[in-house]
């Protein structure tokens, strides 16, 4: 036979052979299935950004095929390895190496066989995608949501990935397998391979600094699919394909060429007794006295006797010596063999070299990316105080430890799989439940082990950066109790699988393939309700302002579900583990049927019983008490309260009136009382929405009980009689905020504090036009037809208040265990008011009359705050003439809420600012939101501003240009450029991620896509009106709607209808590109406008203004049209499009004669 | 036959697998102290016998008690009392000798610290690999793995050693050894071991039982056996080249054609001498008879 024929004889043997397998049956139904449940969940395709497109769409393909490398690289190790493993398990290496054919030939041959079935294995993902036109054809889904097969993507995915992944990942497993000639070095290969995808993934694209080289690193090439997708618009994402960038290019070479050329160069080195001999005796020696760990204890000058380690045996001469005949055991204690058998499987694990290198290659990388993360982040630096660190940390770890666990617990639980040892073993009297025990207790403790890994690197981290603000307890129970019972839980699965499976290769598959479904449904919530997120840490969000005590009780409640599921599991292990050699399926059953009325079966009964419990705790606290609702439940009930509520809106006004609210923080508790006086209401009803744990208990007008109606979290009372002076309305309240918070639903009031606004225990007037469905397709779904029409200013709710401007009274008291204390305040504008009960903990820093209210480790970010605030203050007085009085600044928890002013309070939350070290990007983050949040109050406290039409343009357009111009003023042009690039990113992404088609700004509220493009608009237009008569503009038009204007027909007059259809109408884009010439500066620009789902050209010439620092806000004589070239100068300037649009790249408009 | 609370006592016992293979067909077993041995062809049952025994599957009906334990039904109890070596032992990585040999130890009951490393001890010295007891399994070569292995059954004083093919593989020194680590232990022990290899039964069994296609076809002392067949064989050596009697009991090679046996009650032919008989003859006859009884079954039926 001539070596080609050979060849391809044997690499047809080897694809047969892999054919044979489990492996691709079981590849191809899960990731088929998968795929399919995947992209019929709408709450993943929103998160995707796919909402409303098609479920086979070719950005979802990208996506997919570039993200199943994390399974792959498993499957693939287990596939490549066989090409070593596969004779040597049927002890038949000797002979095929013994054989008259060339190693290279062989092992080459094979190869290439395994290359084709590892191809095939990735066109798993492709099946599944297959199947969605199938299942559409049977009425299954719906044919709107189905494109024909983009076959395109399919190809390009393939190639793109597939392939080099087979070739490259494959030639690294198979030179892997050759070096420890089983499956263990190939799967250890894969793990190096998954800790680089971290690094590239998480350390270095995760901060925001390294992204090329992340994007190079990636052995996946995710994370590049991934950011150009996520700025492809929703028409893009229907068609375009992924470009070819070089760092792609890099990537794609990188992970195929080195590996490659690294095997062919170690098969060239090959020889055949290296495959023949078993494992070198003196390493194998080495390892067994006791490997690195008393190598270490040598080193330190201690010799440990023989089975010290790892509670191992040692035995004596002298014993051996004195030795009598053998007699049987004088007593014995299960329960230490138990521990014994832990021991003994925890020692092993933690002896050889892997698990110690791996350890502090964990290290490293967990102590690397949380300073690239949190020290360098481009967003920061941040400051890594535990609160700030510890989430990141968690985010960082929580996929390298799962797979982690489901490698070594696998490789424990397979321990004894030897050829005849395991039948020893079963055939020692030890009951199953001791041994099952021993190695449930090893797997636990080297999953707490792993788990608590990163809280060492957390402390590491914290003693370089923030020595001060060192906290030794918070990771520990962070990574203990909030991370680890999660991983616990892939832990007990692990154990589980290997239980039930009794072959090696599908049950490491299948184990991998089921944490990779709980990492996908960690990023992605596949299952929404937190609770029942198997193998996800609980929900929290414990910050230094709120600590541990308002989450404790939720957090050990989710932990004890957790902790039944995993009793749950290890019973299920219990009764399926296989002992004996009799292990047919019906065989098993009858004996896991036995076995129930052994400790197994009690296991499972106690467990249950926990789980039970806790979860219905769990669902009384949060479902029930805490108001959680899945992302379909909020869509029904929002759909509910419009078909309800919506098409009686009608306009009311109010004068004023009185709040006497009084909070049992105790009883998390609030009772209040509401007179609103000079009621006036079209069709002689008041109405307004409840906020979450609000409960009518007495309603009177003109002191006579009424009757209120409560439905969908809207109310109404009758209010006849009012219409021509107006009444008093008297509301009685309570308002509980017991109950656990879900994820984005904190709560105001808990025991160890208060941090409360008004629209936390008031209902607001009017109704809310956010609730409208906006997607046509959701209304579709929900059995609502077109969007109804807009309702007149009147009768909608404040933008940023529970009622509009009057004479307002409010007071506040807090009562508990004897404590008293109040907080009052009167305001003519609208009622707004936030108020803080911090008992004990809270510190106060002063800065003449501005106080600041903060957590004890954060007093000197308090002083930069203050500061902070003073400075953002004066500016937005000097651009806008007026800014709201602010006495106070309080740090809210994490997550609660935005930075807003309540009142004369400035809430700023934990995340928005409070860990950022001075003169960063953070900081310039920080007050820009500080003065945006100023101008906002001002600007919609002069013009009464309801949510009608256009009402963020005004709230967040104008008041976030007021923030970037506040910072370009102060702190220069090279932050105003870093912010404006941020906020550009922003936008790009958002357009990238919108769940609802996008449509004008002055329709879409509050969409996510408005707040972060209106400021950028805004700018646009200003710069080319000039800033002075931007504010004149912005001026009138807040004097008008003051007056009871439209916001659409004040900004018509002050600015003139073409102005106004352009900020107010359908987003704009332009990319200005500045290049440097000789003497002059070359300028070319492109604009496109959303339309038909994307960003469409515009044709029309462009012109841009020139802003220099220091600069006045007259009006700018334009420069154009482009190209053009125009004149350098002394100092830095940027150039802008001189059209309301956001810039795509604001980094390449600036010319600097410095650089 | 034993007393029911003596030994071990097979009745009856019938195991047939999934696929319709009979392995076990009404096995009847008495086994006593010292060491027994089993015999039969490979695919006769000997090895689902023993896993049997050793609490590793269970049978379709029949029962076994052990000293008066019921191993079907107690076998927790059971394995308390037996110590069982597969026919292969793999090695297992990243451990010693010592280690391993302690770890079964406890899972044998022996939880006694002090007294566990004692036994292990014990052991170690009984099988000869005190200098090795520090080194890796991995390194052990096959002779000084089966001796490992007895270690292993030997771990927690068993009273029942259950030995499947213990000398497969082993070159004649270790063999030797083997026996006498074997022939040592049984002095103490209830020893059952399963082989093919006829020499380790002759030179070590003071019974034995045949065992072909699931049945006990023969058991006896080695001397009965060979007994039964005194007087009937005849032996002679056919030069290469020219035809064997199609009768022959079993046929061996020899440097000038083939020694072939023949079981007769009278001379088969020119050149045949009377032939001693040998633990292989019984072995070879025994088969024999089975295979056609079996012949004669089927006709009949």
């Amino acid at each position: 036979m001539n070596g080609l024929r050979f060849i391809a004889f044997e690499a047809w043997a080897e694809i047969r052979a892999g054919l044979r397998g489990p492996l691709v049956p079981i590849t191809f139904v899960t990731l088929a299935v998968y795929t399919l449940l995947v992209v019929m969940n709408a709450d993943y395709m929103r998160e995707m950004g796919a909402a409303g497109m098609p479920l086979n769409s070719p950005h979802v393909i990208y996506l997919f095929v570039s993200g199943q490398a994390l399974w792959l690289y498993f499957a693939w190790a287990w596939l490549f390895g066989q090409i070593i493993v596969r004779d040597r398990t049927a002890m038949l290496h000797e002979v095929v190496l013994a054989s008259p054919v060339s190693l290279r030939a062989l092992l080459g041959a094979r190869y290439l066989g395994a290359v084709l079935v590892g191809c095939l294995l990735g066109t798993s993902i492709l099946a599944g995608f297959t199947l969605v036109p199938v299942l559409s054809a049977f009425g299954v889904i719906r044919s709107a949501d189905v494109v024909p097969v983009p076959l395109f993507a399919y190809v390009h995915g393939f190639v793109l990935f597939i392939i080099p992944g087979s070739i490259g990942m494959g030639a690294l497993y198979t030179w892997a397998a050759t070096k420890t000639r089983s499956v263990g070095g190939p799967f250890a290969a894969a793990t190096v391979v998954v800790v680089i995808w971290m690094i590239s993934m998480i350390a270095l694209r995760g901060g925001g600094t390294f992204v090329g080289l992340a994007t190079v690193l990636d052995p996946s090439g995710y994370g590049e699919v991934e950011t150009q997708t996520s700025l492809w618009t929703p028409r893009e994402k229907e068609s375009s394909a992924l470009a070819m960038t070089l760092p792609l290019l890099a990537n794609r070479v990188i992970w195929l060429v080195l590996p490659l050329v690294g095997f062919v160069v170690s098969l060239l080195r090959l020889k055949r007794e290296q495959l023949v001999l078993e494992k070198d005796p003196n390493w194998a020696s080495a390892r067994a006295a006791g490997g690195p760990w008393r190598r270490l204890a040598g080193l330190l000058g201690h010799r440990p006797a023989a089975g010290e380690v790892a509670g191992l045996p040692t035995a004596t001469a002298g014993e051996a010596g004195a030795l009598g005949p053998l007699v049987p055991s004088s007593a014995r204690s299960w329960l230490r063999v138990a521990w014994n058998e832990a021991v003994w499987h925890l020692g092993v694990s933690v002896r050889g070299w892997g698990l110690l290198l791996a350890g502090f290659l964990l290290m490293a990388m967990f102590v690397g990316s949380s300073i690239v993360n949190v020290g360098w982040h481009s967003d920061g630096p941040f400051l890594p105080r535990s609160w700030h660190l510890l989430p990141i940390a968690a985010e960082q770890s929580y996929v390298v430890v799962a797979f982690m666990i489901a490698g070594f617990v696998g490789v424990m639980a397979r321990r004894d799989d030897r050829p005849g040892f395991g039948e020893v073993v079963d055939a020692t009297p030890a009951p199953l439940g001791t041994r099952i025990a021993g190695r449930a207790m090893a797997a636990l403790g080297l999953t707490l082990a792993l788990t608590l890994l990163p809280a060492v690197s957390a402390w590491i981290v914290m003693a370089l950066m923030v020595p001060d603000a060192l906290s030794w307890a918070d990771p520990l129970l962070y990574f203990g109790v909030v991370m680890g019972p999660a991983i616990l839980e892939l832990c007990a699965l692990t154990v589980a699988v290997h239980a039930l499976i009794r072959k090696s290769g599908p049950a490491h598959a299948i184990a991998m393939i089921l944490v990779f479904v709980a990492i996908i449904n960690h990023e992605l919530s596949l299952i929404g309700y937190r609770s029942f997120q198997f193998g996800i840490p609980v929900h929290e969000e414990v910050s230094a302002a709120s600590g541990w005590s308002p989450w404790l009780a939720q957090v050990l409640t989710g932990n004890a579900l957790k902790l039944g599921f995993v009793g749950i599991i290890l019973a299920l292990a219990w009764l399926a583990w296989p002992r004996g050699t009799d292990l047919h399926a019906m065989g098993r059953l009858r004996t896991a049927m036995t076995r129930m009325r052994t400790g197994g079966g009690r296991l499972a009964l106690a467990s249950a019983a926990v789980l039970v419990a806790s979860g219905m705790l769990l669902h009384q606290k949060v479902v029930v008490e805490g108001g959680y609702q899945s992302l379909e439940s909020e869509l029904a009930s929002d759909a509910a309260w419009e078909q309800r509520w919506w098409n009686s809106a009608g306009p009311y006004s109010v004068r004023g009136g009185e709040v006497a609210a009084r909070v049992d923080p105790r009883a998390q508790r609030a009772t209040v009382t509401w007179r609103i006086v000079g009621v006036q209401a079209a069709g002689n009803v008041l109405r307004g929405s409840l906020p979450h744990g609000a409960e009518i208990t007495g309603a009177a007008v003109d002191g006579s009980p009424v009757e209120p109606v409560s439905a969908n979290d809207q109310f109404e009372i009758p209010v006849a009689g009012c219409a021509d002076t107006g009444c008093e309305a008297r509301l009685e309240l309570t308002v509980e905020a017991g109950g656990w918070p879900s994820e984005g639903n904190y709560r105001w009031a808990h025991a160890s504090g208060v941090w409360l606004r008004a629209e936390d225990v008031l209902p607001s007037l009017g109704h809310d036009p956010g609730r409208l469905l906006h997607s046509p397709v959701e209304r579709a779904a929900h059995g609502l037809d077109v969007l109804p029409g807009a309702k007149p200013a009147a009768a909608l709710a404040h933008s940023a208040a529970v009622a509009p401007a009057g004479h307002w009274r409010w007071s506040v008291e807090f009562q508990a265990d004897g404590f008293h204390t109040e907080d009052s305040g009167v305001t003519s504008g609208p009622l707004d008011f936030a108020v803080a009960w911090w008992p004990g903990q809270a510190n106060r820093t002063e800065a003449g009359p501005l106080v600041a209210l903060h957590a004890p480790d954060h007093s000197p970010t308090a002083a930069q705050v203050l500061q902070d605030l003073q400075e953002m203050r004066a500016c937005v007085s000097e651009t806008l003439g007026a800014t709201p009085v602010v006495t106070t600044v309080l740090q809210a928890p994490r997550n609660l809420g935005e930075p807003a002013v309540h009142g004369e309070l400035l809430w700023l939350p934990e995340n928005e600012g409070w860990d950022v070290v001075p003169n960063g990007h953070g900081h310039w983050q920080r007050r820009a939101r500080i003065a945006r949040a100023l101008a906002s109050r001002a600007l919609v406290d002069q013009a009464n501003l309801r949510k009608e039409p256009g009402f963020a343009w005004l709230r967040t357009g104008v008041a976030g240009w007021i923030g970037l111009e506040c910072i370009r003023d102060l702190d220069g042009i090279d932050a105003w450029v870093a912010l404006q690039n941020w906020a550009s990113r922003t936008v790009d992404e958002s357009f990238g991620a919108v769940a609802e088609p996008v449509g004008q700004l002055g329709s879409d509220g509050d969409a996510n896509w408005v707040e972060a493009y209106a400021p950028l608009a805004m700018l646009g237009w200003a710069g080319a009106t000039g800033e002075r008569d931007a504010i004149a503009t912005v001026s009138e038009t807040v004097a008008l709607i003051a007056a009871g204007t439209s916001l659409y027909d004040a900004l018509a007059v002050a600015a003139g209808g073409s102005a106004s259809s352009m900020l107010l109408g359908a987003p704009a884009a332009s990319d200005i590109v500045v290049e440097r010439g000789q003497g002059s500066v070359a300028v070319d620009g492109t604009r496109w406008r959303w339309a038909d789902g994307g960003w469409q050209p515009v044709s029309m010439p462009v012109h841009v203004v020139r802003r220099m620092a220091g600069e006045s806000g007259e009006p700018r004589s334009p420069l154009g049209p482009l190209p053009t070239a125009i004149e350098t100068a002394d100092e830095p300037f940027v150039l802008i499009d001189a059209w309301p649009a956001f810039d795509r790249m604001p980094a390449d408009n600036v010319w600097h004669p410095d650089r | 036959m034993t007393d029911s609370t003596e030994g071990l006592q097979v009745r009856q016992l019938t195991k047939t697998y999934s696929g319709g293979i009979r392995a076990l067909d009404n096995v009847d077993l008495d086994v006593g102290p010292g060491l027994y041995g089993l015999l039969g062809p490979n695919g006769a049952g000997k090895s689902t016998l023993m896993r049997t025994l050793a609490t590793l599957q269970k049978p379709d009906r029949g029962s076994i008690h052990l000293y008066g334990v019921d191993v079907l039904g107690d076998p927790a109890g059971a394995r308390s009392m037996l110590g069982y070596l597969p026919q292969q032992i793999g090695t297992y990585p990243g451990v010693s000798g010592r280690q391993l040999l302690d770890r079964i130890a406890w899972l044998k009951g022996r939880t006694d610290g002090r007294e566990r490393r004692r036994e292990v001890a014990h052991l170690l010295d009984r099988v000869n690999l005190v200098e090795d007891a520090d080194r890796a399994v991995v390194t052990y070569s096959g002779g000084m793995l089966r001796r490992f292995g007895i270690a292993l059954a030997l771990a927690g004083s068993p009273r029942l050693l259950i030995l499947d093919e213990p000398t497969a593989g082993l070159d004649p020194s270790e063999r030797n050894r083997f026996h006498r680590v074997l022939a040592d232990i049984a002095a103490n022990n209830l020893v059952l071991l399963s082989t093919h290899i006829v020499d380790d039964v002759e030179s070590l069994c003071s019974r034995l039982s045949i065992l072909s296609l699931g049945r006990i076809v023969a058991e006896g002392t080695p001397a009965e056996l060979k007994a039964s067949l005194e007087g009937k064989l005849w032996s002679a050596v056919i030069p290469r080249g020219e035809p064997l009697p199609g009768t022959c009991l079993h046929v061996s090679a020899t440097p000038i054609g083939a020694r072939v046996v023949v079981r007769s009650d009278q001379v088969p032919g020119t050149g045949f001498g009377c032939h001693e008989p040998t633990l292989e003859d019984v072995y070879h006859g025994a088969l024999a008879d089975s295979s056609a009884s079996d012949s004669a079954q089927g006709a009949a039926g």
